[in-house]
């Protein structure tokens, strides 16, 4: 097969949801350009923009930081290190030798250091892995985008990802989610950076083949928590259908972003450490927050949810320290 | 007899050239041997691998892998293969998961 662009070389990737197959260099200027289309079409970013890229070793996030980079971002790289034996050592690996190759040094954050590696906070409190993964990522994102004075921060979320949620939050009618999911959400006076997912219209498909052709060298295991993550029968769901019907998922999730939507007129509120985020900041949007006695970020409680959540697991582990 | 019977099965496990050059033995199942080799296909992060005859275009071989498409990128060497790029016997390809969890 012959590459649809320059109709010279042969195709390397083939993608059925643009009628499209693209020589490697075709691919580069087609995966460019929708991500540059995903930015522009939210204003995801602006140039003076510094963009904390969070990365987890995975293809997604590293090809993000990829092509941020190349695009002329400023970009500095956060990668937290959950404590999960073996996972955590090989990811962290991946990202610090992507980084140092490109003249670059990722702020890690050590979740064992911080007191709450998850596999060990997950048994002590017996919450859900993924849970207290969620709180304690989104803390971190604000904490270091405050400190490092980063205006915004950028995830790896692909099309796959948020098409998968989108159908997961209909199934289930889960109204406060669905007002909340978007690829751009704006930053609050209370200390909540903004957060953004420029792949938002790009494939897992699309940034493995990106990440493979360009040399780079990602983690292809998953984090061990993930495998029984209902999300993945969502995108399995999905990408069915897209098998019959290509093309269908990024109509579903554009349709969804609409501003015409009534789904989407619900306007998304962020503020202070709501239970699910906590702020760095002064000032605030509503309200009028405190700081947390424990670490100084922005909360209506005494104590932020993160620092709460942290104490939960410090006492659970001296119990079972006594017990043994 | 019987022992150079099994001697050749033994060697040749997917069963010797007919007179016309065509492999008898060659449906699903088959296996390769140094005779006749078959195309490898790795899956590395379900660490399984297993060999089909050829030639075979990839997306023949991803169903018989039972492999959706979208969900894989097959590659060969520094080379990523379009569904429709036939692989012949002998040599090695690559089915890797794009499938990201969490
Ligand atoms: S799978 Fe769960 S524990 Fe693992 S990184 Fe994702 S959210 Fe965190
Ligand atoms: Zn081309
Ligand atoms: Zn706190």
């Amino acid at each position: 097969m012959k590459c649809k662009r320059c109709r010279r070389a042969e195709a390397a990737v083939d993608l059925p949801s643009h009628h499209a197959a693209f020589c490697p260099d075709c691919f580069f200027v087609f995966f460019r350009r929708q991500v540059r289309e995903g930015i522009r079409r939210y204003r995801l970013l602006a140039p003076g923009d510094r963009v904390l890229v969070c990365v987890s070793g995975g293809k997604d996030s590293l090809v993000l930081w990829d092509v941020l980079m190349e695009a002329g971002y400023k970009t500095e790289g956060l990668y937290i290190d959950l404590g999960i034996e073996g996972y955590s050592a090989r990811s962290r690996e991946k990202v610090a030798a992507f980084a140092a190759a490109r003249g670059k040094t990722p702020i890690v954050v050590e979740l064992a250091k911080e007191g709450i590696p998850i596999p060990e906070a997950a048994r002590c409190i017996r919450m859900q892995e993924c849970s207290i993964c969620g709180t304690v990522k989104r803390y971190f994102f604000n904490k270091v985008a405050a400190e490092g004075g980063f205006s915004v921060v950028a995830t790896g979320h692909n099309l796959d990802d948020e098409g998968a949620r989108l159908l997961g939050n209909l199934l289930h009618w889960q109204r406060d989610h669905l007002a909340r999911q978007h690829p751009f959400l704006p930053e609050a006076g209370t200390g909540l950076v903004r957060k953004v997912k420029p792949l938002w219209r790009i494939t897992e498909m699309e940034t493995a083949a990106y990440g493979f052709l360009k040399g780079i060298d990602y983690v292809t295991e998953e984090c061990p928590m993930s495998l029984d993550a209902t999300s993945l029968v969502y995108k399995e769901a999905l990408s069915l259908i897209e098998d019959k019907m290509p093309g269908t998922r990024i109509v579903f999730y554009q349709g969804f972003l609409d501003a015409s939507n009534p789904l989407r007129q619900a306007t998304v509120e962020p503020m202070a450490d709501d239970g699910e985020e906590t702020g760095f900041g002064k000032g605030s949007a509503g309200g009028v927050p405190g700081a947390c006695s424990s670490c100084g970020a922005s909360t209506f409680a005494q104590v932020c949810s993160f620092c709460r959540l942290k104490e939960r697991v410090r006492e659970q582990r001296e119990r079972r320290r006594e017990k043994t | 007899m019987e022992g150079l019977k099994s001697f050749v099965d033994a060697a040749m496990p997917c069963g010797p050239v007919s007179r016309k050059g065509n492999f008898p033995n060659r449906g699903s199942g088959a296996v390769s041997c140094i005779m006749h080799p078959m195309i490898r296909v790795r899956l590395p992060q379900k660490k399984r691998e297993l060999d089909v005859p050829g030639p075979r275009r990839v997306m023949d071989i991803l169903a018989e892998a039972g492999v959706r498409p979208t969900t894989v990128i097959v590659t060969q060497g520094k080379r990523l293969l379009t569904r429709d790029h036939k692989v012949e016997d002998g040599e090695t390809i690559e089915v890797i998961s794009v499938v990201s969890g969490g």
